[in-house]
Order: C-alpha cells, then structure tokens, then sequence
C-alpha cells in the first residue's frame, strides 16, 4: 500500500506547514501567530516590523487569528490619549489542542464519506 | 483561484468597493489575454474573474497582477467581496457615497478568516438595491448615519466609519465563537435571532427602521 505523501516527507514538513495546512490558515497568518509566540505578547506595528509586512496585512491576519481562537486582544491606554490593542496568542498547547481537534474532525467526516460511498462515480 | 470542470482555472480578482481605474482595466485586459481565455467575468459580487487559466500558469497570473495592483478575490470560509452601489455619486435617491466605507471595510476585512463565507453589501439609502438585508451583513445610509443589519436583522445604527468597522469586528468575533464551521452568519441569525451579540442601547427596532426609511425616501 502506498505510504501518504505527508509521512514520506515527514522531515520537511514543518509545524507551520500542518497548522496552515490543517487551520486553511495563510502564510501571513502561521508567521504572525508564531511571531506573537516568540515575542509573548505585541501591537500591530510591532509585528508588521519583525515580518516586515505591511500594516493592513498584518491587522487582517490578527484578526483572522482572533476569529479562530489562537490570539486574544487587550485594549491599553496610550500615555498621550487614545487606546491601542495589545494582542497575545494563546498557548501553543492549546493551539494544538486546537489544530488536533480539526484534524479529528476532518478525519471523522473523510471516513464517514467513504462508508457512506455506495460506488465509484466518475466525475 | 477555483477549478473549473475543465481542467484549467478560474483566478479571481479582487475589485475593492466595485471600482477598477483604466489603468487595472488595462492589467486585466492583458492578463486574460495572456494567461486565460481573453475574456473575463463580472461576478454577482461586482469582482473579475479569468476563466480558462491552465494549472502550471495560475501561479504566474497571481504574480503578473500583483505587480499590477490587483490582488486575488477571496474564496472559501472567508469576508468576501464588499458590495456597494454607487450611492449620491450618481442616484437620486442616494443619502451618502458608500465608497470610502466599502473601500475601508475592504482593506479591513476582505479575506479575514470566519466560519463560513460572509458576505457585506452596504447600500447608499434605505431603498437598499445592493440587498443589505439579504446578505450575512448590511450597512445603510440612513439621515444619522449608518444602519448596520446583521443577518438582515437591524442591529444598530452608528455615526462614523469607524464605528462601522469596530461593529462589524464585534459582531464576526461574537459570530465566530457562536457558530460551528459552514454556519453562515445569516443562518445563526436566522436559528437564534441577536442573542449571541451584546445587547446595544444605540441599536433600533425593526420598526423604528421602518418609519426612518419612510421619512428618508420621503425626504428624496
């Protein structure tokens, strides 16, 4: 029986590569939650910076991140007046926690499907 | 970029609030051209498509118009393309120009991650020909401001764009902690009504919308 292609290459895939693969997560997205784990903790500005992205794309991965469960955000004030948003990531454990429940959940409904397939329909 | 029956791709193209300048028009031109079956498609979601891109040239595409400008149209469990009509650009019935909010709901949402596709259309008066209140999420002129409906419920109505975008923000993260995958927005909305958002003591009734619109179309 034929080994899948993601074992075979076991050694070049990387934790990124099966989050992004995994989450459907983007490049932009890994690398600013994996950039927030080094750092603890940053603003936007910070971030944009170290990936040397640009603002807006870094501002759209957060929030993606946000939406998923992998970063929270914490409003602080500004010495001279306004706010800005401090974002954290959550734990990398909990992350995975989070990347093995999909998994669990993608392989449940790929089994279900092929119970359920009757026959091979072409197309 | 989605597969098409044939075999080749269809690479979509992002068109922030509905707008191309000649010179992207040019861009896209040339790449349909080059790279696709020469003609290109007007989506219901006033974006571009190419069809008829082969496999091994979708990546050259991406790039060609990148370096153009253009950047691809979202797909997948992801903020779609903002739709917006052109509002008192043009309209007689139009309150405001809907395109500097399109535009910056486009530089703040389109392609944000969600737990299936949402879908934004913001209408420039209470008519709504965009259909506001057939998408997961609609933003109305109306006099004070901006109605935002959510699933095509009346959620609140704000002042400022910038408020327009802290609500949206709010009401996708609230949506995302509520829903299972695939859930459309409108469909939780649909199933449990607001409940899953904060209740707003600026938010309006479905009836005090009503009687604004009717004042606003009156006053057109």
């Amino acid at each position: 029986m034929d080994t899948p292609l993601i074992v075979i290459n076991r050694r070049g895939v990387s934790t990124k590569d099966v989050f992004k693969c995994v989450l459907g997560l983007r490049d932009a997205e890994v690398d600013t939650y994996f950039k927030l784990l080094e750092l603890g903790e940053a603003t936007v500005q910070e971030i944009a910076e170290e990936l040397k992205l640009d603002r807006t794309t870094v501002q759209k991965a957060l929030r993606s991140l946000i939406y998923m469960g992998l970063v929270t955000r914490r409003k602080e004030t500004r010495p001279r007046g306004g706010f800005h948003y401090v974002y954290e990531p959550v734990p990398f454990e909990e992350a995975k926690e989070i990347v093995l429940r999909a998994l669990d959940e993608w392989y449940e409904a790929v089994k279900a499907a092929l119970e359920d397939a009757r026959s091979f329909e072409p197309g | 970029m989605i597969p098409a029956r044939d075999g080749t791709y269809v690479v979509r193209v992002a068109v922030p609030a509905g707008w191309l300048d000649s010179n992207s028009l040019r861009v896209l031109a040339e790449a349909a051209e080059a790279f696709g079956d020469g003609e290109v498609h007007l989506t219901v979601r006033q974006g571009v498509e190419i069809h008829g891109v082969p496999g091994d040239r979708v990546e050259e595409v991406l790039e060609f118009l990148r370096e153009h400008g253009l950047e691809p149209g979202s797909t997948g469990s992801r903020v779609r393309q903002i739709t917006a009509c052109p509002g008192a650009r043009s309209c007689i019935h139009g309150l405001r120009d809907p395109r500097p909010l399109a535009e910056r709901l486009h530089r703040e949402f389109h392609g944000v991650w969600t737990p299936a596709k949402v879908k934004i259309a913001i209408s420039g008066c209470p008519r709504g020909c965009p259909r506001p209140e057939a998408n997961d999420l609609g933003v109305v002129a109306v006099g004070e401001g901006w109605r935002v409906l959510v699933g095509g419920e009346p959620y609140v109505t704000v002042g400022s764009s910038d408020e327009v975008v802290e609500v949206v923000d709010e009401v996708l993260e609230a949506y995302s902690r509520a829903a299972s995958p695939g859930v459309r927005l409108r469909s939780l909305v649909g199933r449990i009504g607001l409940s899953f958002l904060e209740a707003r003591e600026d938010g309006v009734g479905a009836e005090d919308g009503g009687a604004e619109a009717r004042t606003q179309e009156g006053e057109g």
